[in-house]
């Protein structure tokens, strides 16, 4: 029973991420279920399908039926698709997997083969499970589009890629938009920020830049994939307050340097635990120990143990964060607003983060910009700095 | 690499055929490595000494949410051979054609091929490509070729057809092609010219045949193959002459990119 959640609900699975990752691209992306789950990712993982700002994306549900299942009629199935495909004219198609079509051993690299042959539209099949994380999905989707689209080319000094922005880590109310901005303002030129404000000619030339920039645990794997094939060297981080910290974690890399930091004291009376995704936890320690707030970190989702500390967490689950943020070890806690539920303890600082991989569009809108004043200070507040 | 799958009737003597073929190979000097993929797991017993080794799910089972190594699960037979048994549900729930794909996705994720750099692979699938599951073997990044073993008998002429036809529906795909089939004797009247009649009829031949003999029950009595206990018999040649004929009729692949194809 160690998986059961009483209070949290499910984090958004694989077959969100793999969607998410695909999103902004012109593809058309049809969930392989009866409904529930691209319901699920419409309606619970993906902000941007609620924005009126945004034309909204061709995600489509491939209305699986029980004999269908069962006899396995892949080609009715085919049929559907092939016949919206011939009506939309998408620049792909992405069969993206459920729990269901993954019991009967779906082949969804050779059902993306045939929709190929049939509608010489480039298919891609994803085998997500629904049983995996978020971060999976995204990485099998991200994978597949560098496999397919990108190409080796002469490096482009001082270029970068981003891996791993997606609004299930940073929400859709501007973060993607400040972070790009923070780096052309610093003369960084990003040849492809995957996954939000790109497109495929982006991807085609992702290939020639010097450096990948992680920015969450979906985009990892990613760069391991892009250092073997394109021997694109990376760092992971993400940008908070002022970014400089960030800044400077680039322009070290791009000019093969240690990063500079500066030694600060730390209040020996407070320590913190940071719950939730491991690249932007482990940016966030940075920062407050660089205001001199010693922190641990939780991870909830997929991690890489290198990236792990001494004192950090790893699978963790409900009943593991109630024993961590009740055990009196820590001052503050910095998780989704829905953890605060979990905590008993008066004497403990609680500081919110959103997380759309939790608490889904019940804070959604309250995701926190990463970059400005308001950043500024709440790390601060974080750090109880006067 | 070649990446080889053979199917057949079931009890109609896949797993001794390709026991041998793996022990034949190896002795060719050849590094295979044998994946038995049907839930009764008694692929590889008789490279094993007679004893069965602990299957993927398992070892899955038993481990629960701890990772499991290869070392686990990958056991060094006869003259090398590396002997892997997917292993199946609690019989009468579960499902054993996912049970197959599970154990070969964890295979993948712990890097296998990467690892054991088999110039074979060695499938030998439960009878028949009864679902999903059964077919993953022939899927794309698995097996190039299928063989299938099969007798004069009405039953597994039946099956080696349906066979041959379940891989004729996935070409589109992508999937293995059929290489021929293995005759495994019985002693049917007239077997050659039967079974030679049906492969004609499904665009197939008969590319080796195995003779009926008491040598492979004396080897089995053993918990070994032929080409173990018996090494100069006859019946160790035939199966010396299957094993030239499937590495003559089998893709070898460029080995560049396998660690991508099967992770």
């Amino acid at each position: 029973m160690s998986n059961l959640n009483i209070y949290l609900p499910p984090y958004a699975p694989d077959y969100s991420g793999c969607s998410s990752a695909l999103y902004e691209l012109g593809g058309m992306i049809v969930l392989h279920d009866a409904s529930g789950c691209t319901g699920n990712v419409l309606g619970y993982d993906e902000p941007r399908w609620e924005d009126a700002d945004n034309s909204r994306a061709l995600v489509y549900c491939s209305a699986y039926r029980h004999m269908e299942a069962v006899l396995g009629l892949d080609d009715q199935v085919n049929d559907r698709i092939i016949q919206a495909a011939e009506s939309l004219k998408p620049k792909f198609i992405a069969l993206v997997g459920s729990p269901v079509p993954m019991l009967v051993g779906t082949d969804y690299n050779g059902i993306a083969k045939q929709l190929e042959a049939k509608t010489g539209i480039p298919s891609f099949g994803f085998d997500t499970k629904g049983l995996e994380f978020y971060d999976n999905g995204y990485m099998k989707a991200t994978n597949a589009l560098i496999e397919r689209y990108a190409r080796k080319e002469k490096t482009i000094k001082g270029s970068i890629n981003i891996l791993g922005l997606n609004p299930i880590d940073f929400g859709n109310r501007g973060n993607d938009k400040a972070i790009i901005s923070l780096l052309k303002e610093n003369g960084i030129k990003i040849n492809c920020s995957f996954s939000m404000n790109f497109t495929i000619e982006n991807i085609e030339k992702s290939g020639a830049s010097e450096l990948n920039v992680v920015l969450s645990e979906g985009g990892y794997e990613v760069a391991l994939f892009m250092k073997k094939k394109f021997g694109i060297p990376f760092i992971s981080s993400i940008p908070f307050g002022d970014g400089k910290l960030f800044i400077e974690e680039i322009r070290s890399a791009l000019e093969g340097r240690e990063a500079e930091r500066k030694e600060v004291r730390q209040d020996e009376k407070r320590r913190s635990i940071i719950i939730g995704e491991q690249v932007s936890s482990n940016a966030l320690r940075k920062e407050l120990e660089n205001r001199g707030l010693t922190s641990d970190v939780a991870i909830l989702f997929s991690h890489r143990p290198e990236l792990l500390r001494e004192n950090d967490y790893s699978f963790v689950q409900e009943k593991d964060i109630m024993k961590i943020i009740n055990s009196g070890s820590y001052t503050d806690i910095v998780a989704d607003p829905l953890i605060k539920q979990l905590l008993r303890k008066e004497d403990v600082r609680f500081h919110e983060m959103a997380s759309v991989a939790v608490s889904s569009k019940f804070h959604w809108d309250e995701v926190r910009p990463l970059l400005g004043d308001e950043m500024e200070a709440f790390l601060s507040e974080i750090a109880n700095i006067q | 690499m070649r990446k080889i799958a053979i199917y057949g009737k079931g009890g109609i003597g896949k797993s001794t055929t390709s026991s041998n073929l793996s022990a034949a190979l190896s002795t060719l000097g050849y590094k295979v490595m044998q994946i038995g993929c049907d839930p009764k797991s008694d692929s590889v017993k008789n490279l094993m000494k007679g004893v069965r080794i602990p299957t993927v799910l398992d070892k899955l089972r038993e481990k629960g949410n701890d990772p499991i190594t290869l070392e686990d699960i990958v056991f060094e037979g006869f003259n090398g051979v590396l002997c892997v048994e997917a292993g199946g549900p609690t019989p009468g729930i579960g499902c054993a054609g996912r049970g197959i794909i599970t154990a070969f996705e964890k295979l993948d994720e712990l890097g296998a091929k990467k690892k054991y750099k088999p110039d074979v692979i060695l499938y030998d699938v439960l009878g028949d490509v009864v679902c999903g599951g059964f077919a993953m073997p022939i899927r794309n990044g698995y097996a190039r070729d299928v063989f299938i073993v099969t007798s004069g008998e009405m039953m597994a002429l039946y099956a080696a057809s349906n066979i041959v036809h379940a891989i004729d529906n996935f070409k589109d795909r992508g999937y293995a092609r059929c290489s021929g089939l293995i005759l495994n004797e019985r002693k049917v009247e007239n077997e050659l010219e039967l079974v030679s009649k049906v492969a004609g009829e499904i665009n197939t031949e008969v590319v080796s045949i195995v003779p009926r003999d008491k040598s492979v029950q004396i080897a089995e009595n053993q918990g070994m193959t032929v080409i173990e206990a018996l090494p100069d018999s006859s019946q160790a040649k035939a199966y010396l002459a299957l094993a030239k004929k499937v590495l003559e009729l089998s893709i070898e692949d460029d080995d560049e990119d396998e660690e991508d194809e099967f992770s």
